[in-house]
C-alpha cells in the first residue's frame, strides 16, 4: 500500500510491534474457539483497528482482507432515507453508526439483525459467528446504546460484536459489562522511535535515532501521526538530519497562536479577533472539543501553578456545556473571555502585591 | 352595413345624444308613467276609428308604440310600425330597419326593472331621431304616413290603457320572433337573402350579425340612465326608509334590552355577541354609500357607530385626505368625462362594461385621454389610522361605487385576476345606483406574489389595444381606480407594485385630534372622562383609533367613569406591535431617554404606582423584556447580541461582565439545545432574559451601529462546504485504507502530512530521463494519490492563466490564513502527475479486467489441456462433424414402456437403413460452411499501447 502507514500495517498478531503479551492473549482467546463480544479502547493512534484486523485475520484468515465498502440505506420510523456506507468482507461488517446522527440506533438495530440473521454458509471450515465491528461507539447517542444491548444478547449465536472507542467514559455500563475490554495503550517514545527506525529500514532509508525521538514526542505518542511525520520529513529533505524540522499540521500552530494571542492581551477587543479566528477553526472542521484541549493545553503552560486548578476547571466546566450545547462558538468564546478575567485579575492582584 | 353607418355618422350621433338629455329630463315625468306625451295622445283621439285594427296587429309590436314621442320625427317612425304590421313584407329601407331592431332588442332585458324601462323608451326616440334625420330625403319613405300614425297611436292608447309594456304577457315574448328578417329592395351590402315577393318584386333580406345587435343594445342603453328624475327611484327610496325604520326599532329595542341585561348581568360577552348580530343585519341592510347627513348606523359597535361618513369627519391627516382625493379627481377625465360632455362621458362608460370597446370613439378618448400616470393609489400604515375608511370615504365622496376585496377573499391569482376584471370594466346593472366603480384592495401586502403580478400586468397595460379587432380578448385596460392598503409597504411582493403606484404613508393621528373625538363620542355616550385621561388612552394606543374606540367601549360597559388609572391598569388596550429586529437591537443596546409620565393629574400625582420612571432599572427590566418577547426570533436576536456586543462601550476592566454575558449565551445554546431536540417548548420563556442581561450589561447611551449578524451563516456554509470535500474525499478511498481511518483522524492526524508528502521535488525533465530511484518515487506518489483519491484538475483562474489543482481540494481544508506557505509543485509536475495518475488507473481496470479474463481462460485452458493443445483461432477449421449412427432407441409408449416390436416391423426397417445411408454417398451434398476473417478484429491490450 501507499503510505508507510498502510504499507506497513501489521496483518497478524505475531507481528505487532508492541503490547504483545496481549497480542498473544488475544491469540489465545481465538484459538480457544469461543469469543465474547469486544470493547477495544484507546487513544487515537495506538493500533485499536489495526488489531481488530490481525484479530479478524486470525479468525478467518486472508478472506477478510478483500474488503469492499457498500451503502447501505435505512429507513427511520419517521421515513426519514439515511445512507450510510459500510466496509465489509465475506465474514465482517464495519460500520461507523455516528456517522447517522441522531437516528444511529435504526442503523445499529437494522444492520446487526440483516448480519445476524443469515447464518456462516460454511461453519465446517469457519466459525460459525459473524462480527460486526462498530467504530466510535463513544459517540453514539444514549437511545442506540440501549438498542444495542438487547441486541447483543439476542443474536450472541450467529454474530459477535467488537466495539471500538477512543474512552469509555461515555459508553453506558450496560454494554460496558457485556463486552470483554481491551485497552490499547498509547505506544511509549522508545516504542514509536523503534517502529520509525525498523520502517525507514524497510524502505531503505537510515533514520538518527535523535529525529525519530523528536517525531515521536512531537507525535504525542500517536503511531500514526509519527510515520505520517517521517514520511512527510522524507519527502521535505533526505538524507535526515538529526535536526530537521518537523512540520506540524497547520492547525495546531494556528491555534498555538490564538493561544499566544489570549495570553498576550485581555480585552473585549481582543476577545473579537480570538472569535474570528475561533471560527476559522470551526470552519476548517476542526471539532470543537480538540480546540478546547489545544487552547487549554497551550494557555496553562502560562499559568501559575495555583491559577491552573482554576483555569482547568473552568475549561471543564465550559467543555461540559459544549457537549449540552449546539453552537460551539458561544462556549469557546465563554471559555476564552473566563480565562482572560481569570488571567487579568491574576496580573492585576501580582502587579498590586509589587507595591 | 350597420356598422358602416355607425361609424359614418358617429359624430352626429353623438352630438344628438348631447342635446337629448334637457329634452329627455323635462318630459321624463310623464314618460315615465305612461310613455307616452301628450301630443300623441291627442293623436289617438283622431284616428278612433282605427282601433278596429288594434286586435289584428300581435301584442309584440306594442312597445313600438311607446317609442313614438319625438315631435318631427313621429311620422316616420310611425312608417315602420307600419311596414312592420305588414308582417315585414313591405318593401322598406334599412334604416326602418333598423329602428325596427330596436324595438326588437327591447324586448330582450326584460329582467331589467320599469325604472330602466322608462329610460330605454327614451333613448330609442334619441337614436331613431338621430338616424332620420340624416335620410330623411331618402326616396324610399313611403306615402302614408298619416295611416301609419293612426295605427300606432291608436296602438299607444291601448299602451296607455294596459299600463306599462312591461306587463306584456311571457308567453307573447316567448313566441316572439327575434330573428324578423330586414327587406331591401336594393341589394344591400353585407349578407343577404334574395326572395320574389307578393307582387313579383325581387328583394333582399339583410342578414345582420349578433353582435351588432348587441351593440345597439348596448348604445341604447347608455342613453337611459339620464332620463331619471331621481337618483333611485321612489319605490326604492321609500323601501330604504321603511327598512331603517324598521332597523332602527329592532335597535331600539335591543338596546333596551341590552340595557336592562347590562344592569341583571354583568357578563359582558352574552350581550355583545348579541349586539353583534345587531349590527350584522344592521350592515346587510345599508343602502347607497350616500347616506343623508343625519344618518347615523344603530349598530352598537362604536367603532361602527362613529365612523366617519362624510369627507369633513375623516381624523387622518388633510393632505394625505386631500392627495388621494385629488389622485381620485385625475380619472375623472377616463372615468365621468368632463363636464361639458357629461353624457358621452357616460354612454363610453357603459360601452365599457361589456368587451367591445374598439369603436373609434372610445380608442379616440383613450388616446386623448390622460389617465395618471400612477395608476394605483397605496396607503400604508400601522393598523388603526383609519386608512380603510378614508379609501372608502374619498371613493364615494368622489361618486364611485366602492368595490373592496381584502384578506378574507380567496386571494390565488386565477381569482384575483377575475375579481379585479370585475370591478374595473364591469358595472353593476341590476343595481340602482348607476356610479363606476373604484376598487379598494385592502391588506394587499399579505396576498401572494402570484396575484399581485396579476395586478401589476393589469395596470402596466397601458397601450391600448390597436382597433384591429385582433385582440379583442385581453383588451382589459384599467380605467378606473384602484387603491391598494397595506400595513407594511416594504414586503417584497409589492415592490414592483410601489414603482406605479402613488405611495401614501400614513403618519399617527394625531393626539389631540384623536382625543377631540373620542371626547365627542364619550359626550354622545353619556360616558365620563376628562381630556387628560383620553390623552392618555391615546397614548397608550399609539394613536390607534379603532383600539382607542374599542377600549372606550369596553370600559364603558364596566365603569361608570373612565379614570386615568384604569387606563394605565388595562391590559386592554395595549397592542402587540412587532419591531423590527434592527429596532429591537437597538433598544437593547441603548439606554432609554428618560420619559416622564405626561398625563399625569394632581390627583395622581401622589399615587405611586403610576409615576412610574422609565430609566427605573425595574421600568428598564421590563420594557426590554416586553420588547423582546413581542419580536419573537430569538435565535436570530441572539445571534445579533452576540455579533455585536463586543463593540459596544462599556466599562469593564475585569471583563466580568463579558463572563456574565457569555455564560448567559451558552445557557441560551443549551436550552435551545434542549428545546429543538426534546421539543421541549416549555423552556422557551427563559430565552428573552438573556437580551435584558445583555441590557443592563452592555446599554449605552450612544450605541453602536448594529450589524446583521451573518457570521455564524458564513462559518456554517464554510464548514459545510470543507466537510462534503472531505467526504468526497473518502468516499473513493481504498477499502482498506478507508478501513482504518474517519473523518476527524482524517482531518487532523492524516490530511496535514499528506499534503506534504503529496508535494515532493521533482526533476523538471522528461519521466523517461529519471533514475531508477525517482521512478520508484512517482510510482509511490502515484500509489498514494490514488489510494486516498485525489487528483489534479486543470481550472482557469480568475485572470485566464491555467492551474492545477487538487480534487477534491483539500488544501482549503488543511491550511490556514496566515500561516507559513509550504511547498508546491511546478504545474508541468502537477500536469505530469495528474497524467501518470489517468494512466495508471487505466492500467489497474484493464489489470483487473485481465485478471476476470485470465480466471476465466484458465478455466478454459484448462478443460483443452485435457483435450489438446489450443489451435489459435485463425488457424481453427471448420470440421465437418462426424456423422454417427444413432443407436435404435427402443420406442416408448406415453409411459415410458418400451414397445416390443414386431418382427414384420423389424423387417421393415432393416430394409430402409441402407437407403438413408446411401443419400451421403451421393456425389453432390450440401454443406454450409460457417466463414471468419482476421483482416479486421484483434484483440488489443489497453496494456500494449502503454
Amino acid at each position: 500500500m501507499s503510505l508507510w502507514v498502510d504499507k506497513h500495517r501489521p496483518t497478524s498478531l505475531n507481528k505487532l510491534d508492541y503490547h504483545k503479551d496481549q497480542a498473544s492473549r488475544l491469540k489465545m482467546l481465538v484459538q480457544s474457539g469461543d469469543f465474547p463480544h469486544l470493547l477495544v479502547y484507546g487513544p487515537s493512534g495506538s493500533g485499536k483497528k489495526t488489531r481488530i484486523m490481525c484479530l479478524l485475520r486470525e479468525l478467518y484468515g486472508s478472506g477478510v482482507e478483500k474488503l469492499r465498502i457498500e451503502q447501505n440505506s435505512f429507513t427511520t420510523p419517521s421515513n426519514k432515507k439515511i445512507e450510510i456506507s459500510t466496509i465489509s468482507s465475506n465474514y465482517h461488517i464495519e460500520v461507523n453508526p455516528s456517522d447517522a446522527g441522531n437516528s444511529d440506533r435504526v442503523v445499529i438495530q437494522e444492520l446487526i439483525k440483516t448480519v445476524a440473521q443469515v447464518n456462516q454458509l460454511e461453519t465446517s471450515t469457519q466459525k460459525e459467528f459473524k462480527v460486526v465491528v462498530l467504530t466510535e461507539v463513544d459517540r453514539l447517542t444514549k437511545d442506540a446504546q440501549h438498542a444495542l444491548r438487547r441486541t447483543m444478547e439476542k443474536y450472541m449465536a450467529t454474530c459477535r460484536l467488537i466495539l471500538c472507542c477512543n474512552s469509555t467514559s461515555k459508553v453506558i455500563p450496560a454494554i460496558h459489562s457485556r463486552c470483554l475490554g481491551i485497552r490499547v495503550a498509547a505506544p511509549t517514545i522508545e516504542e514509536i522511535s523503534q517502529i520509525l527506525q525498523s520502517t525507514c529500514k524497510k524502505e531503505g532509508l537510515n533514520l538518527p535515532l535523535e529525529l525519530a525521538k523528536k517525531i515521536a514526542v512531537k507525535s504525542n505518542r500517536n503511531l500514526r501521526r509519527a510515520l505520517l511525520m517521517c514520511e512527510a520529513c522524507r519527502v521535505q529533505q533526505y538524507p535526515f538530519s538529526p535536526d530537521q524540522e518537523v512540520a506540524e499540521p497547520d492547525w495546531e500552530l494556528y491555534l498555538k497562536e490564538t493561544a499566544g494571542m489570549i495570553v498576550q492581551q485581555q480585552s473585549p477587543k481582543r476577545l473579537l479577533e480570538v472569535r474570528a479566528r475561533l471560527y476559522e477553526l470551526l470552519t476548517h472542521c476542526i471539532p470543537p472539543d480538540v480546540i478546547m484541549k489545544g487552547l487549554l493545553q497551550e494557555l496553562i503552560t502560562n499559568c501559575d501553578g495555583q491559577l491552573k486548578t482554576e483555569v482547568v476547571q473552568n475549561a471543564a466546566f465550559f467543555e461540559h456545556r459544549l457537549q449540552l450545547g449546539q453552537k460551539a462558538i458561544y462556549h469557546l468564546e465563554a471559555f476564552v473571555a473566563k480565562f482572560m478575567a481569570i488571567y487579568k485579575r491574576f496580573f492585576e492582584e501580582g502587579i498590586a502585591d509589587l507595591f | 352595413m350597420d356598422d358602416e353607418f355607425e361609424l359614418q355618422y358617429a359624430d352626429e350621433i353623438d352630438a344628438l345624444g348631447d342635446f337629448e338629455p334637457p329634452e329627455a329630463t323635462i318630459s321624463k315625468p310623464k314618460r315615465s308613467l305612461n310613455f307616452t306625451t301628450p301630443s300623441h295622445k291627442s293623436k289617438t283621439d283622431k284616428d278612433d276609428e282605427l282601433e278596429g285594427l288594434v286586435p289584428l296587429t300581435s301584442p309584440k309590436d306594442l312597445p313600438n308604440g311607446s317609442t313614438l314621442d319625438r315631435k318631427s320625427d313621429a311620422g316616420i317612425t310611425g312608417t315602420s310600425v307600419f311596414g312592420k304590421r305588414q308582417d315585414k313584407k313591405r318593401v322598406r329601407g334599412e334604416e326602418f330597419a333598423n329602428a325596427l331592431e330596436f324595438s326588437e332588442d327591447e324586448r330582450l332585458p326584460e329582467i331589467v326593472p320599469e325604472s330602466k324601462k322608462a329610460k330605454l323608451d327614451t333613448s330609442i326616440a334619441a337614436r331613431i331621431s338621430s338616424e332620420f334625420s340624416d335620410d330623411f330625403d331618402d326616396d324610399i319613405l313611403l306615402a302614408t304616413p298619416e295611416v301609419m300614425m293612426k295605427i300606432v297611436n291608436t296602438r299607444q292608447k291601448r299602451n296607455t290603457q294596459y299600463g306599462q309594456p312591461d306587463t306584456i304577457p311571457v308567453a307573447v315574448l316567448a313566441d316572439y320572433n327575434f330573428e324578423r328578417k330586414r327587406v331591401h329592395r336594393r341589394v344591400p351590402s353585407g349578407d343577404f337573402i334574395a326572395i320574389t315577393g307578393y307582387e313579383g318584386e325581387r328583394v333582399y333580406m339583410k342578414l345582420k350579425d349578433e353582435t351588432t345587435l348587441e351593440k345597439e343594445y348596448l348604445s341604447l342603453k347608455k342613453s337611459m340612465k339620464s332620463s331619471q328624475l331621481l337618483a333611485v327611484p321612489f319605490e326604492e327610496l321609500r323601501q330604504q326608509v321603511e327598512d331603517e325604520r324598521q332597523r332602527q326599532l329592532i335597535a331600539e329595542s335591543e338596546r333596551v334590552t341590552s340595557e336592562v341585561h347590562r344592569q341583571l348581568d354583568t357578563d359582558l360577552d352574552f350581550v355583545e355577541g348579541d349586539e353583534r348580530d345587531i349590527e350584522i343585519e344592521g350592515l346587510k341592510g345599508t343602502g347607497p354609500p350616500a347616506l343623508p347627513d343625519d344618518y347615523e348606523e344603530q349598530s352598537s359597535l362604536w367603532v361602527e357607530k362613529y365612523t366617519p361618513r362624510r369627507y369633513t369627519d375623516l381624523l387622518s391627516e388633510e393632505n394625505i385626505n386631500r392627495t388621494l382625493l385629488h389622485w381620485l379627481r385625475l380619472w375623472d377625465y377616463v372615468v365621468f368625462g368632463k363636464e361639458i360632455n357629461l353624457k358621452t362621458k357616460e354612454k363610453k362608460a357603459v360601452k365599457e362594461n361589456k368587451k367591445k370597446k374598439f369603436q373609434p370613439q372610445v380608442l379616440e378618448e383613450l388616446d386623448k385621454l390622460k389617465r395618471p400616470l400612477q395608476k394605483i393609489a397605496m396607503l400604508s400604515g400601522p393598523p388603526g389610522l383609519g386608512k380603510t375608511t378614508l379609501a372608502h370615504i374619498v371613493a364615494s365622496h368622489a361618486g364611485y361605487n366602492v368595490v373592496e376585496m381584502n384578506a378574507s377573499d380567496d386571494r390565488s391569482a386565477e381569482v384575483f385576476k377575475n375579481k379585479i376584471e370585475a370591478a374595473t370594466q364591469m358595472k353593476a346593472v341590476m343595481g340602482n345606483d348607476p356610479k363606476p366603480n373604484c376598487l379598494i384592495i385592502d391588506e394587499i401586502d399579505g396576498a401572494p406574489q402570484a396575484a399581485i403580478n396579476v395586478l401589476l400586468n393589469f395596470v402596466k397595460k397601458t397601450e391600448n389595444p390597436a382597433p384591429t379587432k385582433k385582440n379583442k380578448k385581453d383588451g382589459a385596460v384599467l380605467l378606473r381606480p384602484v387603491i391598494c392598503i397595506c400595513n407594511d409597504q416594504y414586503v417584497p411582493a409589492l415592490r414592483q407594485l410601489r414603482q406605479n403606484a402613488v405611495i401614501m404613508n400614513f403618519p399617527p393621528t394625531e393626539t389631540t385630534k384623536l382625543a377631540a373625538r373620542l371626547y365627542e363620542v364619550i359626550r354622545l355616550e353619556q360616558f365620563k372622562a376628562d381630556m387628560n385621561t383620553l390623552l392618555a388612552l391615546c397614548e397608550k394606543t399609539d394613536n390607534d383609533i379603532r383600539s382607542c374606540l374599542n377600549t372606550l367601549q369596553f370600559v364603558q360597559r364596566r365603569f361608570k367613569e373612565l379614570s386615568l388609572k384604569t387606563i394605565q391598569n388595562l391590559s386592554v388596550g395595549h397592542k402587540d406591535s412587532q419591531k423590527s429586529l434592527f429596532s429591537v437591537w437597538y433598544e437593547i443596546f441603548s439606554l432609554p431617554r428618560v420619559k416622564r409620565n405626561r398625563f399625569l393629574s394632581l390627583r395622581d400625582i401622589s399615587d405611586k404606582d403610576l409615576q412610574v420612571n422609565n430609566t427605573s432599572p425595574t421600568a428598564r427590566f421590563w420594557n426590554i423584556l416586553s420588547v423582546v418577547q413581542s419580536a419573537g426570533e430569538y435565535e436570530k436576536l441572539t445571534q445579533g447580541l452576540f455579533e455585536n456586543y463586543l463593540e459596544c462601550r462599556f466599562k469593564d476592566p475585569h471583563m466580568e461582565g463579558v463572563c456574565l454575558a457569555n455564560e448567559w449565551l451558552c445557557f441560551t445554546d443549551v436550552i435551545n439545545q434542549q428545546i429543538s431536540h426534546m421539543q421541549d417548548y416549555r423552556l422557551m420563556p427563559y430565552l428573552p432574559y438573556l437580551s435584558v442581561i445583555f441590557h443592563f450589561l452592555f446599554a449605552a447611551s450612544v450605541p453602536p451601529k448594529v450589524q446583521y449578524p451573518h457570521a455564524q451563516f458564513e462559518a456554517f456554509t464554510k464548514m459545510s462546504k470543507c466537510q462534503n470535500l472531505i467526504n468526497t474525499m473518502m468516499s473513493d478511498m481504498t477499502p482498506m485504507v478507508r478501513k482504518f481511518l474517519n473523518q476527524p483522524i482524517t482531518l487532523l492526524e492524516i490530511l496535514p502530512p499528506l499534503t506534504d508528502i503529496i508535494q515532493p521535488t521533482f526533476r523538471p525533465v522528461n519521466t523517461q530521463l529519471y533514475s531508477a530511484r525517482e521512478k520508484e518515487d512517482l510510482a509511490q506518489l502515484i500509489r498514494i494519490m490514488i489510494a486516498y483519491n485525489m487528483t489534479y484538475h486543470q481550472e482557469k483562474t480568475a485572470d485566464g492563466q491555467y492551474n492545477y489543482i487538487l480534487d477534491p481540494n483539500m488544501e482549503e481544508v488543511v491550511r490556514f490564513p496566515g500561516m507559513k506557505q509550504h511547498r508546491q509543485l511546478t504545474y508541468a509536475a502537477k500536469q505530469m502527475i495528474a497524467r501518470e495518475i489517468e494512466l495508471e488507473k487505466m492500467r489497474r481496470g484493464e489489470a483487473s479486467r485481465n485478471q476476470h479474463q485470465e480466471s476465466n481462460e484458465e478455466k478454459l485452458e484448462n478443460e483443452n489441456s485435457k483435450k489438446g493443445l489450443l489451435i489459435p483461432n485463425h488457424r481453427q477449421k471448420l470440421q465437418a462433424k462426424p456423422i454417427i449412427k444413432e443407436e435404435d432407441k427402443p420406442m416408448r409408449d406415453f409411459f415410458g414402456r418400451v414397445i416390443l416390436k414386431t418382427t414384420l416391423d423389424i423387417k421393415e426397417s432393416s430394409k430402409d437403413f441402407p437407403e438413408n445411408r446411401n443419400v451421403l454417398k451421393t456425389d453432390i451434398w450440401f454443406h454450409f460452411k460457417e466463414g471468419f476473417s482476421n483482416a479486421v478484429r484483434r484483440n488489443v491490450k489497453v496494456q500494449d499501447l502503454l
